[in-house]
C-alpha cells in the first residue's frame, strides 16, 4: 500500500516538474532541426523528379527515412543523438542527489521505509528518462508524417534508407515499417530510462546535481571512444556495434548491431544501477 | 579582501585541491596516447606509412578536429570523439567550483568583503588558469610517454598519417611537414574562452543548461565548417593552414579575443546583479 502511494508522489513528482517539460521542449526543438532540414530537401527532390522524365524513385522519398530517427545526416539527428544522456538526465536524474543533502530523503523514509522509497524512486527516474527521450520523437515521427508520405521502404534503395541487409530488423524496416519504428522507440524508452537511472546510481557517490546529470554523457561518452580499442582492424567490416550513442540510432550509421548487443547492453545497465541502489539502501542515511 | 587574496584561494581550492582537475587530463592524454600510438603501428605495419609518427603528429591527433562533414545520405555524421572528449571534459571540470564556492565558503567572504568585481575577477583568472593547466598536463603526460618509449620529439607531422587518421578524402589539403607554435595553441585559447563563455552564461541560465549550449556548440562547429562557429578555430585540420577552404587563423584570434572580452564583462555586470542568497 505504502509502495503503491510512494510511486504516485514519485511518478507526479517525476513528470509534473518543470525540468521534465524544459528537457522535453529543448528536445523537440532539436528534432525540429531535422524536419526543417529534411523538407527542404524533401521539396528539391521533388521539384528535381518533376523536372525529368527519369525513373521517379518514389521509394527513396519515405517518412521512415525522413523522420530524425531515420536519417543520419542532419544536425538536428546528430545533436539530439549526442546530447540525449543529458536530455534523460534533466528530467529528474538528479532528484535523489538534492533530496539527499537536503535532508527530504530522512523524513520521507520515517514514513515510506526506505525499501518502498528506493523503489519508486527507481520506477520515476527511469519513467522520466524514458519519456524524455522517446516523446521528442515520437513528436518529430507524427510531425513529419505531415509532411512526407509513409511510403513503405524498398531495398533497392537502401543506400538511402540506411538499413542494410545485416541491420538490425532489416526485414521489418523493408515490410512493416511502422513495427520497425515502435520497436525501436521501445529500445529507446528502456535505454533513456536506464540512463536516466545512471543519473540516480551516481548520486549515491556524488553530492553536486550538476555532475550528476552530466556525468552519464561521459560514461557514454568514454565507452564510445573506448570501442576504438576494439575496432582495430581495418579489414574486418561485420564488427558488431556497441556504443549505445550509436545503436540507439534507428539507422545504422557505421556498424549495425543486434539483438545480443541490445540486450546485454541493457542488462548491464540494469544490473549497475539497480545494484548500486541496493548498495545505498542497505547503508546508513541519517 | 583584496583581488590576490582571492585569486590565491581560488588556485588553492578550485585548481590544488581539485583533483579531478589535476588526474584527469592525464588519464586521457594516456588513453588518447595508446590509441594514437596504436593506430601508428597498425599502419606502419600495413606498409600505409612510411615512417614512425612524432610528436607533432600526437598534437595534430589531439586537436585535429574531423574533416570537412558534407551532409548526404551516404555519409552518416560521425562526431570526432577524440576531439570533443577533450574539449568537452574540460568545461565539465570547471562548471561546478565557481558556484560551490558561491553557495559555500565564497559567499561569506562575498558578504563580508562586498566586493563583487574581485571576486568575478578572480574566478575569470582561475578559469583560464585552470583550462591552460588542464591542457599543459595533457601535453606533459604525453610528452613523458614519448620519452619513455623514446619517440621522436619534435614538431614534425606527417602528412601520410594525418591522411589515414583523419580519413582525409578528396578534400583539398596543403602538404605540411611541421606543426608551427602558433597553430598549436590557438585551440587552446579557444578551449579558454567557451570555457569563459560558459562560465558567464552559467549566471545567467543554470550551469546545467550552461554545459549544455557548449556541448551543442561543440557539436555544430564540428558539423558544419564556418567561420562563425568558435568550435572550427578548435580544430587544427580545419585552419587555412592546412585546408584549402578552411577558416583563417587570423579571425580565429580575433573571435576569441571578443568573446573572452565580452564574457569576462557580461559576466561582471551581471554578477553585479546577482543575487547570491537566494539561488542555488
Amino acid at each position: 500500500m505504502i509502495l503503491k502511494e510512494m510511486l504516485k508522489l514519485e511518478f507526479r513528482k517525476a513528470l509534473r516538474n518543470k525540468s521534465f517539460y524544459i528537457s522535453l521542449i529543448i528536445g523537440c526543438i532539436i528534432t525540429m532541426f531535422s524536419l526543417v532540414y529534411n523538407i527542404e530537401i524533401y521539396q528539391n527532390e521533388i521539384m528535381m523528379i518533376q523536372g525529368d522524365r527519369l525513373n521517379p524513385m518514389y521509394g527513396v522519398l519515405s517518412l521512415f527515412n525522413r523522420w530524425i530517427g531515420g536519417e543520419p545526416f542532419s544536425f538536428g539527428s546528430s545533436a539530439y543523438f549526442f546530447v540525449f544522456p543529458l536530455l534523460v538526465a534533466i528530467p529528474y536524474g538528479w532528484s535523489y542527489c538534492e533530496e539527499k543533502q537536503s535532508g527530504y530523503t530522512r523524513l520521507v523514509t520515517v514514513y515510506s521505509g526506505k525499501k518502498a522509497y528506493f523503489l519508486a524512486k527507481y520506477a520515476a527516474v527511469f519513467l522520466s528518462g524514458a519519456l524524455a527521450m522517446v516523446l521528442p520523437l515520437v513528436f518529430n515521427f507524427l510531425v513529419s508524417a505531415l509532411f512526407f508520405p509513409a511510403v513503405t521502404p524498398s531495398p533497392l534503395y537502401c543506400t538511402s534508407n540506411g538499413v542494410f541487409y545485416g541491420s538490425l530488423m532489416s526485414m521489418l524496416y523493408y515490410s512493416a515499417p511502422f513495427l520497425y519504428v515502435f520497436f525501436y522507440l521501445c529500445i529507446d524508452f528502456v535505454f533513456g530510462g536506464l540512463i536516466a537511472c545512471l543519473s540516480y546510481s551516481v548520486s549515491c557517490i556524488v553530492k553536486y546535481k550538476v555532475i550528476v546529470v552530466i556525468l552519464p554523457l561521459f560514461l557514454l561518452l568514454a565507452f564510445h571512444y573506448l570501442r576504438q580499442f576494439i575496432y582495430t582492424s581495418p579489414e574486418v567490416h561485420h564488427y558488431k556495434e556497441i556504443s549505445p550513442l550509436f545503436f540507439l540510432r534507428p539507422v545504422q550509421i557505421v556498424y549495425h548491431t543486434s539483438w545480443t548487443v541490445i540486450l546485454i547492453g541493457a542488462a548491464i545497465l540494469f544490473f549497475i544501477t539497480f545494484l548500486s541502489i541496493i548498495w545505498e539502501y542497505r547503508h546508513e542515511i541519517y | 579582501m583584496k583581488f590576490i587574496r582571492y585569486l590565491r584561494f581560488d588556485i588553492q581550492q578550485g585548481i590544488l585541491r581539485n583533483k579531478a582537475l589535476l588526474f584527469t587530463p592525464a588519464v586521457i592524454a594516456i588513453i588518447i596516447f595508446l590509441d594514437f600510438v596504436g593506430k601508428a603501428h597498425r599502419f606502419l605495419d600495413a606498409g600505409l606509412i612510411a615512417e614512425g609518427v612524432s610528436y607533432g603528429d600526437y598534437c595534430f591527433y589531439l586537436y585535429g578536429g574531423m574533416y570537412e562533414y558534407i551532409p548526404d545520405v551516404a555519409n552518416a555524421f560521425r562526431f570526432p570523439v577524440v576531439w570533443i572528449t577533450v574539449f568537452l571534459v574540460i568545461p565539465f571540470l570547471l562548471l561546478n567550483y565557481p558556484f560551490k564556492d558561491l553557495f559555500g565558503a565564497g559567499q561569506q567572504i562575498l558578504v563580508r568583503s562586498g566586493r563583487r568585481t574581485a571576486w568575478w575577477m578572480s574566478k575569470c583568472c582561475w578559469n583560464i588558469l585552470g583550462t591552460i593547466l588542464y591542457h599543459l598536463i595533457m601535453q606533459l603526460t604525453a610528452l613523458a610517454l614519448f620519452g619513455v618509449l623514446r619517440m621522436e620529439i619534435s614538431n614534425r607531422i606527417h602528412m601520410d598519417f594525418i591522411r589515414l587518421a583523419f580519413q582525409i578524402g578528396h578534400q583539398e589539403v596543403w602538404e605540411q611537414s611541421i606543426l608551427p607554435f602558433a597553430v598549436a595553441f590557438l585551440p587552446i585559447l579557444v578551449s579558454v574562452s567557451i570555457n569563459m563563455f560558459q562560465m558567464t552564461l552559467s549566471l545567467f541560465v543554470k550551469p546545467i543548461f550552461g554545459f549544455f549550449t557548449v556541448s551543442l556548440l561543440f557539436l555544430a562547429s564540428a558539423y558544419r565548417l564556418s567561420s562563425w562557429l568558435i568550435g572550427n578555430y578548435a580544430m587544427i585540420y580545419r585552419y587555412d593552414w592546412m585546408l584549402k577552404t578552411g577558416v583563417s587563423m587570423k579571425v580565429g584570434a580575433g573571435m576569441v579575443a571578443s568573446l573572452l572580452f565580452v564574457s569576462v564583462i557580461a559576466g561582471l555586470i551581471r554578477f553585479r546583479y546577482y543575487d547570491i542568497l537566494e539561488k542555488e
